[in-house]
Formats: C-alpha cells, structure tokens, sequence
C-alpha cells in the first residue's frame, strides 16, 4: 500500500463576515490549475434554511511529482449562516455572502503511488532505508516543497479575505 | 442487474448536493443537451416517481450515456438523480414572469467509465485476452491513462461544473474548463 503522510496537518481559517464566495472558490481552482494539480471534488453540499445557506464543500488537489511522489492538498470549507446582502463596491452594488466561513488546508504526500514496492516484505524494506538513507535529500525537499505549497495557498486565502495576520514561523519540516 | 458503466477506467463517483430552490426543467434539459451535443446515445433507465409524502414528492432518475470513441474504446457515463421532498413553487424572475421552480432536496451522482474492446474482438479464447492484457499493459496504456481517461475525467467535471452552474450553487467556478477543449463551454 502506498505511503501517505500528513506534512502540514489542519491548517485552519476561521473568518466571520462579508465574503465573496464565488471568488474564494474561483482563486483556489486558478491556484491549482496554476501549479498543474488534478482536481477531485470530493463533497459538495448546500443546504438552503431559515437561518441563511450552509455549505459544505471538500475538494482534494493532487500533483503528481514523480513517478514515485504524488502531493494532495485537501481543502475542507464550511459555511453557516450565510446570508446575501448587497455591498457597495467602489461604485457597483454588488451581492456578497455574509456569515461564517472556516477554511481547513491539509498537505499531504503519498510516496510509491504506484504500489511497485510493497509486494514483498524485502522490497517495502529497501524502499524504507532508500528513502531515510539514501534518498533523504530528495524526500525533504519532497516535503518541504509540499509544506511551501500549502502555506502557499493558506497565504493566496488570507490575502482575498484581506485577513491581516501576524508574522509566523513556519514549521517547514516535519520532525522525525 | 446491470453492470457499473465503470469499466476498467473510470471517474467518480462525484456528488453534488443542494436544499432549496432550483428549475428541474432547465437542469434536465441542460444535462441531456450536454449530451446531445457531444454526441453521446442517452437512455433514461430508470424514472421512479414515489407517492407524495406530506413534505413533498421523491423522485429517482437514472441516465446512461455512450459514445464509442474509437473502435476499441467507449465512453459511458452513469447519472444518479434523487430528489426529496420536492413541490412547484411560483417564482418571480427580473422581468416580472412566472416560472415553475422546484423546491426540495436533490442529491446527483455522477460516474464515468471506460469499455475497453467493446466489440469483444478479444473475447472467446484465453490466448486472445492475454494478447489484450499484454496491449493495455505494455503498447497502449498511456495513450489511455494521459489520453482518453484525461479526456473523460475533464468532460465529466465539466458536466459537474454545468450542473452546479444550474443549480446556483457557490461554487460553480470551474478553472479547468478548457481543459476538454476551447470552445466547448457549457
């Protein structure tokens, strides 16, 4: 079975407000497509109610690096209580949602996608000492890069929501 | 009972879920026009209508849509649609006409497939599916992987994106949709 690890685990954005919806889902599918990641909607769920819309969306991007590695970024967004209400924007009126949106990013990497090296208890073996040993340069990158990606995307979020964060240190590499 | 159209290749499940208010005739014309337009043999299978319960009427569609693509492959796709509770509603639109919407639960599924050997040329001896195992394995598999189950993975999301353009729902923008051609858009 092929080796899946979590390299950035639950990266969460908690925003209450006015937010346009249409345009957050539209600037995480250009970033995907911008990087060449496959998409694979997982759930996508929109309950309509007194109390306003309730969403529930789940889409899983997936890059494959090598013949060996393969990235998946999964990104969970609920919504509750969101409802319309019309904002000036510059001199246009336009429609925006307003309500609670929270926003889970998880970085994933899967190594020997191609399940070529568990058949045999000697070839998941050699796999596991090439890729501590003798590939740990390539692996680190691996997941350093997959780290970047999502703090990337965490980052490209925050920015549309116009959420001003404080400076944080980014815990790149998983310690081992 | 029938087989999944999935085939040896296949897409999905993907689903799409929504409670509120929609136009079931433009969603269903909308998707068989999908069709149509790429060619695509459409049968509705199944048509369940269940007695109306107090909260409204349920209904089971099941769709099945084939092309042959080549003379070794098929294309098919499966639709699920299940709607709950569901009753007319009269809706004002921008230009003060009446429209029939629908007004329930609806729950879509989605699967795409591909047949491989569909005019079962390979069929009928042992030597003859080995030879066919030894073409998918060795001669042909990329044309299919990066070729024609692309081909089918892009054009079933773009369906995807379709429907949840009908539906109105938020997250109806779809990056990737030039991706089975420039200009096809729904």
């Amino acid at each position: 079975m092929a080796d899946t690890r979590f390299i950035v685990d639950h990266l969460k954005i908690d925003y209450d407000g006015i937010l346009d919806l249409k345009g957050l889902f539209k600037i995480m599918s250009q970033w995907a497509l911008d990087r060449d990641c496959e998409q694979n909607e997982l759930t996508n769920r929109e309950d309509e109610t007194e109390t306003g819309k309730h969403l529930e969306y789940l889409q899983n991007y997936s890059k494959r690096f090598t013949d060996y590695t393969i990235f998946y970024f999964k990104i969970r967004l609920s919504g509750e209580h969101l409802q319309t209400v019309t904002v000036t924007e510059g001199k246009k009126k336009v429609k925006r949602l307003k309500g609670r949106v929270r926003i889970f990013l998880d970085g994933q990497i899967m190594h020997d996608s191609e399940n070529k090296w568990d058949d045999h208890p000697v070839l998941l073996f050699i796999r596991k000492m090439y890729e501590k040993y003798f590939y740990h340069a390539y692996t680190e990158r691996f997941d350093n890069l997959c780290a970047t990606y999502t703090h990337d995307l965490y980052k490209h979020i925050e920015k549309f929501l116009n959420i001003t964060g404080t400076e944080r240190i980014e815990n790149t590499t998983p310690s081992e | 009972m029938r087989e999944s159209v999935q085939g040896e290749y296949g897409e999905g499940p993907i689903y799409i879920r929504k409670k509120g208010v929609w136009d079931m005739q433009d969603l269903y014309e909308s998707m068989a026009n999908f069709f149509r337009e790429r060619k695509y043999r459409l049968h509705e299978r199944i048509y369940k209508h269940k007695r109306p319960s107090p909260f409204g009427a349920e209904r089971q569609y099941t769709w099945e849509a084939e092309k042959e693509e080549t003379d070794f492959l098929k294309f098919s796709y499966e639709i699920y649609i299940h709607t709950y509770d569901a009753h007319d509603v009269e809706v004002l639109d921008k230009q003060n006409k009446k429209k029939t919407f629908t007004k329930g639960r609806i729950w879509i599924q989605l699967k795409g497939g591909i047949e491989s050997d569909w005019e079962k040329r390979f069929s009928g001896s042992s030597l003859y599916e080995e030879l066919k195992k030894f073409l998918f394995k060795y001669v042909i598999k990329d044309n299919i992987v990066m070729g024609y189950e692309t081909k089918l993975k892009y054009e079933l999301y773009e369906l995807h994106a379709m429907i949840k353009n009908r539906l109105q729902m938020e997250s109806d923008e779809f990056e990737f949709q030039h991706f089975s051609g420039m200009h096809r858009k729904f």
